[in-house]
Order: structure tokens, then C-alpha cells, then sequence
């Protein structure tokens, strides 16, 4: 086994993570765009993810993983966190990044 | 692939963390490699090679990646490798993209981008036996058809389709390139919708799933062991049975290899005559390598049960519990599987923490993983709780001895999130990320993979016995029997004034604030460069007519040892506690401060960290160590065992 060469500089260059300055929406704005928070769901509810409203690289994680805007995605558990079913897998969110995901619930 | 170079294939695997990759690998090169549940658990380039053929082949086992845009650094470590950007690592001549069918929409999202790259490539579809389970099938033709490239399922771990595998990858370099075009949109947020959309309609035409009724088995489970009440509480409880475990059930195998050491040394006994050669092999060389080596069942089966926890996928289901106890010292769940390791090892986990992105944080959790207590403390442990804790039962099922074992991994673990908690107030300060992790599905551990990985692991501990605490013990030995004393003289007697005496002299002003003498100070100083050498170093000390190997008879000898000169005990109850408490939170490991070093940014930034990281832990130990020992007299405890 052998480490790759000098590249380690670079592990040392992440602090990217930019503030969100745009305010989240209050309760009543979402509810009259039919909006609520991924932590608002229940379990076994489905929804349309419509806003990721957290900094940019958790965003960009969050898309990688399936959680982009525009995709449907069901909750599994949310009493500890979440727990998503994205695209079949099992994706755990905290409940602060949670929080940052606005979805559209789906047509029962 | 140009010049000499074509006389080897090269090929690298890459997937998404927990694809089954690094079994694929084993099961391609025959070599055993770390293979477990967690994402990131590759966090080393590692290499082995196989011959089709005629035609050598080399292969790369990359760190999991979920994208070719990751920004932890062991995906940037495979990005940089599939961009031809690594030192000293030559551009792949094959991809082999490794997807778990189980998870193949997902997975997808990584394969299409290297598809996209117009390198040879071959897809391997991966645990395809699962499927059945989870009630999927997948057109394979189709999938070729719809990716353009060769597909090769497998079940990486009874070997199944390597064989296809391997022919696949030989041909892949004479296919003509078929770049996949995927419409690039300008933004992130839309290429990610745009990339999906595609793989969802390339799921629809090959890809079938039965509709379930209720939710799955897996997700049954999850709300228990994800629960916010019981979830933590299942954790402590698994736990508080494994360390239980590793002395009851490890004890009779400790037992044995004591055993067979003491007939190896009745056997030396009989064959050598009496002088020093005797005394070199027998009291430095068995009784110091010896008394290390009766602890490798209890070190195999701490990595046997590390193991199972990473295999099953228990693990990243520990993470996410402790996600919450984590965020308010700064921490989040992805820290706690480096944490978690380090009561392996802390090489390894500190090479873990390479999975997690943000750089305080992760320098946060390097700084802290050494208090987790590693399996090379467990020789200490034992030794020291042998002689100082009762094995009085409690509650039919738990002993003082198991409950004292905990009780030190507690306490290393408490000290580890409380200076974590530190480090992230002050030097180390800056907002903690979001807990984003994926659960991997549950699997039951592969017996032959799991014992690979602990004889792996084993065989690093026999390699150190044999190597350095060889080495140090003969050391020990000749300066503990040089110069000689003039004339008869006792053992105490020739040891006290022999050069390891004098250095025991030298630092006891230093030791003797812990209730401790001379001779543990040698010890201690010893056990500097590894620190199971301090048990070594005892049972070279303590050698004498019995077998230095045997943990009952040089538990039996501290406690009966007395002062020099007087007929006072020479460690009470109080002082052992304490050296017990300073071996909790000393960093003595060479190669924990080396890989420190080398992972907080090599040159004198990293030596800075590293010697903080010695520094902090010292005066920890001393000062926990000197507080346990006067709480101890103050108790009643000043008395001998």
C-alpha cells in the first residue's frame, strides 16, 4: 500500500462552505407557493424537491446525490433527522440540512 | 497506451463509497485489501496486479467517489487519477466503473461522467445476486445498448463473472472510443436535473421493479437502530458486550498461547545452558516479544468485531446516531467512523478522516483520534487491570476487570470528544457541515472477507512484535543486564545498577509524583516509540524464574513488588490506577505521530500539528494520572492490591 505522492497540500484547501444570506421564506409564504420543509413531510410521504436553500457545497453534495431540484424523493423516517428514499437508496440527512430542503408534497 | 508502458495494463476501479469495489478488486488480484461498509473506508491508492492471458495487468483500487466534482480529499485523490493529474501515476488505460445494482439509478450519476470522458471503459454491475431480494431485474443488453459500453455482471464476492471481468477489461483498449454526449446545461442545479433525467430514462428501459407493499425489512430495522431514544442506547449496549467479550472469550485463547510460550520456554530451559544466551532468549527475547504476542486474540477479535460492525453496515447507521452527540463539540457523524476506528488503530483512522470534506474539522478529528484507546493499549490495559481490579463478578454477567476495560475506552473516548470540543472553539473554529451520508444496504459479512481483514490487521501487530519490540526488548535486555554489578548480586540488585536502572534513576523524579518508581519509568520511557513495549519492557524486567509471557504471573509480580529496600508494596491500588488513567491519553506511537505529520500537510506544518497533537496529550496524561493518584490516597486506596 502506498500513499499518492505530494497532493496532500490540497487536502487542506476546503473551507468553502458559503453562508446563505438569501432569508428562508416563512410558514405562510410556503404554504401560499404550496411549499413546506422536507422536515414538515411524514413518514412515507413523497415530494418534489423544489429549492435547496442551504450553502452551495452542501447543495451541490445534495444534487450529486440525487437531491436535486426536480426530483422526486420519499420519506422514510424523519423522527431522528431524515431519512430519504432517493432513487432506491437509503440517503440520511441531518435535521439542519433537512430543514434547508423546501419540497412540493406529492398528490396522495 | 504508449511505448514500454504497453507491456502492462492499466486498470482503475472506480465507483460510488460502498459499491462492492474493493472486493471486485481482491477478487480480480487475489490480494486482500480492507473491504468494508462504510463510505471512504479506501482511503489509500492501493494496488495489485493479475495476469490474463499472457498480458499483465495491473489494477487501482480508487477511493469511492459519488462524482467527478467530490471535494473530500480521497475523491480528490481519485479525481485526480481519472484527470491524469496524480504524481507519479500514469493515466489509467482501462476504467472499470463499478456500480452496486442494487443502487444503480444512483450510481449512474458517476458512471455517465466517466463515459463522458471517451476513455476505454468497461461497466460493472455488481451484486446483481441482490436483486431478486430487492425485487429488481436489469436488462443488461439493453444497458449496453443504452450506455454504449460493455457491462459485465458480477458477484464480486463468490467471484462470480470475474472471469468475464477480466476479458472485458483485456479488450476494452482495441473498442472504438463512444464517448457518451450528455446536453450540458451551464448550471450545477441543472446539470445534476439534466444528468438524472437522462439516467431515469435509460432506468425505464432497463430496469424493472416490483411494486412493494409497506415498507421494506431494511427500513424496519432503521427506525430502531436510526431511533433518536433507542438507537444510541443499542450502540452502547453493542459495545459495552463487545469489550465484555474480548476478555471472556478471548482470555481461554490468551490462555493457550501462554501455554505453549511457557513450554517453549521449559524447552529453552532444558536445551540452553544457564548464562547470559539463556537469559537473552528466554527473560529479553520471549519474555519481551512473549508478552505481547498472547494479546493477538483479543486484537483479532477487536478487528474481527470492528469489522462485522463495517461489513454489516452498522456502522454508517452508528454514525448518523451519534451525528447529535457529535454537532454540539464541533464534530458531526462522518468524524465518528475515524473515532471509531482508532480503537483499531490510529494510522488508519487518521487516514480515514480524509473522507471528511471540511479541513478544521477534519484536522479536529486528526488531533483527537489517538485518545481513542487503540488495540495497542490493550496489552497495557490488561496488564495493569490484571493486577490492580478484582475479578469480582457483577450482576452474574459483567466483571470489575470487563468493567474497567470499559471504563478506559469510555474514558478515552469522553477525553477525545471533550478535546475535540476544544480544538473547535479555538485554534480550530469554523461552522460544522451538514450530515449528508448514505445508509448502505444491510448485508451479512462475508466470513472469508472478514477473516482476511483481521488476519491482515494481526499480521501488522506480529510484524511490530517481531521488528521493533524484538528490537527494543534485546535492547532492554543487554542494558538492563550491562555493566554488570562486581562480585554476586541479586537480580533487583545487578538491574538497579545496570544502564536501564540509571535511566530509570534519571526520570523517576518524574514518575514518582504518580506514586510510581524507577522501574515503570523505564517502562514508560521505553513505550514511547510503541506502546505495548511497556508491557514487554515489564516482562523483561520482571522476567526472573517465571515466564515473562504469562499475564497472571507478572500481574501477580507487580502487585507483590516492593519498594526497594522495604517492605512496603511498590505499586498501590492508587498508583496503578493512575498509570492505567496516563496510558488512556498518552500518544506513544511512533507511527500515529509520523502519519500525523504527513497527513496535516507534510514540511514543518505538519511536524507543528504533530507536536501539539504529542504535546497536549503528555501533559494530559500526566496531569490525569497524578489527579487519579492523589484521589486515590485520599480514598483508601494508597494499599497494594
Amino acid at each position: 500500500m502506498t500513499a499518492f505522492g505530494d497532493g496532500r497540500a490540497e487536502i487542506l484547501r476546503n473551507d468553502t462552505a458559503k453562508p446563505v444570506t438569501v432569508p428562508m421564506p416563512t410558514d405562510a409564504e410556503l404554504g401560499a407557493l404550496g411549499l413546506r420543509l422536507l422536515t414538515a413531510c411524514l413518514s412515507g410521504d413523497r415530494a418534489t424537491v423544489r429549492c435547496l436553500h442551504c450553502p452551495s457545497v452542501e447543495a451541490d453534495r445534495l444534487r450529486v446525490l440525487g437531491v436535486y431540484e426536480g426530483a422526486c424523493v420519499g420519506v422514510v423516517d424523519r423522527r431522528n433527522g431524515v431519512l430519504l428514499d432517493v432513487c432506491g437508496s437509503r440517503l440520511a440527512l441531518d435535521a439542519a440540512v433537512a430543514d434547508a430542503i423546501l419540497v412540493e408534497p406529492a398528490a396522495a | 497506451m504508449e511505448g514500454s508502458a504497453r507491456a502492462t495494463l492499466r486498470v482503475a476501479l472506480i465507483g460510488n463509497p460502498n459499491c462492492g469495489k474493493s472486493t471486485l478488486f481482491n477478487a480480480l488480484t487475489g490480494r486482500n485489501q480492507k473491504v468494508a461498509n462504510f463510505p471512504g473506508v479506501t482511503v489509500e491508492r492501493v494496488e495489485g496486479t493479475y495476469v490474463h492471458e499472457g498480458t499483465a495487468v495491473s489494477v487501482l483500487d480508487l477511493p469511492g467517489t459519488y462524482s467527478l466534482a467530490g471535494d473530500a480529499p480521497d475523491e480528490m485523490i481519485a479525481l485526480d487519477v481519472v484527470h491524469g493529474r496524480a504524481p507519479g501515476v500514469q493515466m489509467p488505460d482501462v476504467f472499470a466503473v463499478v456500480l452496486d445494482a442494487e443502487n444503480i439509478e444512483r450510481n449512474l450519476y458517476l458512471a455517465t461522467q466517466v463515459l463522458e470522458l471517451g476513455r476505454p471503459t468497461v461497466i460493472v454491475l455488481n451484486r446483481v445476486d441482490r436483486l431478486p431480494a430487492a425485487g429488481m431485474s436489469v436488462d443488461v443488453v439493453e444497458l449496453i445498448h443504452a450506455l454504449g459500453a460493455v457491462v459485465v455482471p458480477t458477484v464480486a464476492t463468490v467471484q462470480e463473472g470475474i472471469g468475464r471481468l477480466r476479458h472485458a477489461i483485456a479488450r476494452a483498449p482495441d473498442l472504438p472510443p463512444t464517448p457518451l454526449r450528455l446536453r450540458r446545461p451551464s448550471g450545477a442545479q441543472d446539470a445534476a436535473a439534466r444528468r438524472y433525467e437522462w439516467i431515469a430514462d435509460v432506468m425505464a428501459r432497463t430496469v424493472s421493479r416490483t411494486v412493494r407493499s409497506g415498507p421494506r425489512l431494511s427500513d424496519r430495522v432503521d427506525a430502531v437502530l436510526l431511533h433518536r431514544v433507542w438507537g444510541p442506547l443499542i450502540f452502547l449496549g453493542v459495545m459495552a458486550l463487545a469489550f465484555q467479550a474480548l476478555f471472556t472469550i478471548a482470555g481461554p485463547l490468551a490462555a493457550l498461547l501462554q501455554s505453549a510460550l511457557g513450554g517453549v520456554a521449559a524447552a529453552g530451559r532444558s536445551v540452553l545452558p544457564a548464562g547470559d544466551l539463556r537469559s537473552l532468549v528466554l527473560d529479553g527475547v520471549l519474555g519481551g516479544v512473549g508478552s505481547v504476542i498472547v494479546f493477538v486474540p483479543q486484537i483479532a477479535l477487536l478487528f474481527l468485531f470492528i469489522g462485522v460492525l463495517e461489513d454489516s453496515g452498522y456502522l454508517s447507521r452508528a454514525a448518523f446516531v451519534m451525528d447529535r452527540f457529535m454537532r454540539p463539540l464541533g464534530l458531526h457523524g462522518k468524524s465518528f467512523i475515524p473515532l471509531l476506528s482508532g480503537y483499531a488503530c490510529a494510522v488508519p483512522a487518521i487516514l480515514a478522516t480524509r473522507t471528511i470534506p471540511q479541513t478544521r474539522e477534519r484536522l479536529a478529528t486528526i488531533m483527537v483520534v489517538p485518545l481513542m484507546s487503540c488495540s495497542a493499549r490493550l496489552p497495557v490495559y490488561a496488564l495493569l487491570i490484571a493486577a490492580f481490579v478484582p475479578a469480582t463478578t457483577v450482576g452474574g454477567v459483567f466483571t470489575l476487570q470487563g468493567i474497567a476495560l470499559l471504563g478506559m475506552y469510555l474514558l478515552g473516548t469522553g477525553a477525545a470528544l471533550v478535546s475535540a470540543a476544544v480544538f473547535r472553539r479555538t485554534i480550530l473554529r469554523s461552522a460544522t457541515r451538514a450530515l449528508i451520508i448514505e445508509m448502505p444496504s444491510y448485508a451479512m459479512p462475508t466470513p472469508r472477507v472478514l477473516a482476511a481483514a483481521v488476519w491482515q490487521r494481526v499480521a501488522v501487530f506480529l510484524r511490530r512484535a517481531g521488528t521493533v519490540i524484538f528490537a527494543i526488548s534485546v535492547l532492554l535486555w543487554a542494558m538492563g543486564h550491562y555493566p554488570r554489578a562486581a562480585g554476586p548480586a541479586t537480580a533487583d540488585a545487578q538491574l538497579a545498577q545496570s544502564t536501564l536502572g540509571r535511566v530509570g534513576h534519571a526520570v523517576e523524579p518524574v514518575v514518582r509524583p504518580l506514586g510510581l518508581d524507577w522501574k515503570i519509568g523505564v517502562a514508560m520511557v521505553a513505550s514511547f516509540a510503541a506502546r505495548e513495549v511497556f508491557v514487554s519492557t515489564m516482562g523483561t524486567m520482571y522476567a526472573g524464574a517465571e515466564n515473562g509471557s504469562d499475564r497472571e504471573a507478572l500481574a501477580k509480580r507487580l502487585r507483590n513488588a516492593r519498594a526497594d529496600g522495604s517492605a512496603r508494596p511498590a505499586y498501590t491500588v492508587a498508583a496503578g490506577m493512575g498509570l492505567l488513567v496516563f496510558y488512556v491519553f498518552a500518544l506513544m506511537c511512533t507511527s500515529t505521530v509520523a502519519v500525523t505529520i504527513r497527513e496535516t500537510g507534510s514540511g514543518w506544518r505538519g511536524v507543528g500539528w504533530a507536536a501539539l497533537q504529542f504535546g497536549y496529550m503528555l501533559a494530559l496524561a500526566w496531569g490525569a494520572g497524578f489527579v487519579v493518584y492523589r484521589v486515590g490516597l485520599a480514598i483508601g486506596l494508597g494499599v497494594a492490591a
